[in-house]
């Protein structure tokens, strides 16, 4: 199959059922779902699990997609609705929960499941991350990290442009906030 | 003199039209305390992207094998899309022809989106229903999908 086949034409076949497509859609964009999922979730075994649902779910509704060359805002918002449902059970039954303030553990302490990253600095930008409000967070992470247009993030969020701007200027504020405090920032 | 700190995240993501991040820009040219918050929120922008994507999660394997096994190499597939679609017809409130006799699902699934995509909020509304009905939506559709399985 083609790799320069556009995302809005592999859907149409994907919608299909076929396999050539669907498998040529995941290898195009699976780091970018577990990079998103990761950054949302701050734990990688979850974060697999959920790009394995994600890319499920995007072929359960392959026949709903609309081809109107948004993919990437249609991808990140069923990865982002499956990460905040997931957050969400977290905070109920009170499983592997974000520990953003606890930097007085030593890393040996931190919960062996948890990504484990060399670069301080990536780690205490990670945790800040995480204890900003979760839409905050995943405007900042869509822009960030998918390098997502206010537009995209918009649709991919169910918001205006307005309430991107909006998220990303109190996240990143948040962001500065708790990384000052942490004496991260110069 | 209006300060411009609410459009400093606008103006580091390069989302603002050109005659607003001008009019930001002048702003700042003239007012020091502005400008300082412009510097501070510009070394955390610069942080964040640095602050990308772990190695780790570049190298890991493709979770392709996983996911092929759980849609298009699972017997059951068609039955659960079914399901996914009777889910969000039920939310929208609709009642669809699924699984009509002699017609294949690629052909009765055609039809059902093109009335289901006009609905923008089919996502979260599919979501909300999905995590409570998946296990028992695939039970009973699956049911009635087996006849068309033959005409994919
Ligand atoms: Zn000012």
């Amino acid at each position: 199959m083609n790799r320069d086949l556009s995302d809005d034409t592999l859907m149409a076949a994907v919608a299909r059922g076929e396999e050539a497509a669907f498998g040529l859609l995941v290898h195009r964009w699976e780091h970018q779902v577990r990079a998103f999922l990761s950054a949302m979730l701050g734990n990688r075994e979850e974060a697999e699990d959920l790009t394995q649902d994600t890319f499920v779910k995007v072929f359960a509704e392959a026949g709903r997609y609309r081809p109107a060359g948004m993919f990437r805002s249609w991808l990140m918002r069923i990865a982002g609705n499956l990460a905040r449902s997931r957050l969400r059970r977290r905070k109920i039954i009170g499983w592997l929960p974000f520990e953003p303030g606890r930097h007085d553990r030593p890393a040996g302490a931190r919960d062996p499941q948890r990504e484990l990253e060399d670069d301080q600095t990536a780690r205490a930008v990670r945790e800040a991350l995480a204890a900003l409000p979760e839409r905050q967070r995943q405007a900042l992470v869509l822009q960030r990290f998918q390098g997502m247009k206010y537009r995209e993030i918009a649709s991919a969020m169910d918001t205006t442009l307005a309430g991107v701007e909006s998220l990303i200027q109190r996240g990143l504020a948040g962001l500065r906030e708790t990384l000052e405090r942490q004496g991260v920032e110069p | 003199m209006n300060h411009v700190t609410s459009r400093l995240g606008a103006l580091l993501a390069e989302e603002l039209p050109d005659h607003e991040a001008a009019a930001v820009r002048a702003h700042l040219d003239s007012c020091p305390s502005c400008r300082a918050e412009h510097e501070r929120l510009g070394r955390t922008w610069a942080l964040l992207g640095s602050a990308e994507l772990p190695a780790a999660a570049a190298q890991a394997p493709s979770v392709w094998p996983a996911v092929r096994a759980r849609t298009v190499a699972d017997r059951s597939h068609w039955g659960w899309r079914g399901a996914s679609w009777a889910v969000a017809a039920l939310a929208g409130g609709v009642i669809l022809g699924m699984a009509l006799p002699g017609s294949g699902p690629g052909i009765g699934v055609g039809s059902a989106s093109g009335d289901l995509t006009a609905d923008d909020s089919w996502l979260e509304s599919t979501w909300l229903q999905w995590d409570r009905t998946d296990d028992l939506a695939a039970g009973w559709i699956l049911a009635g999908s087996e006849q068309s399985e033959d005409g994919s």
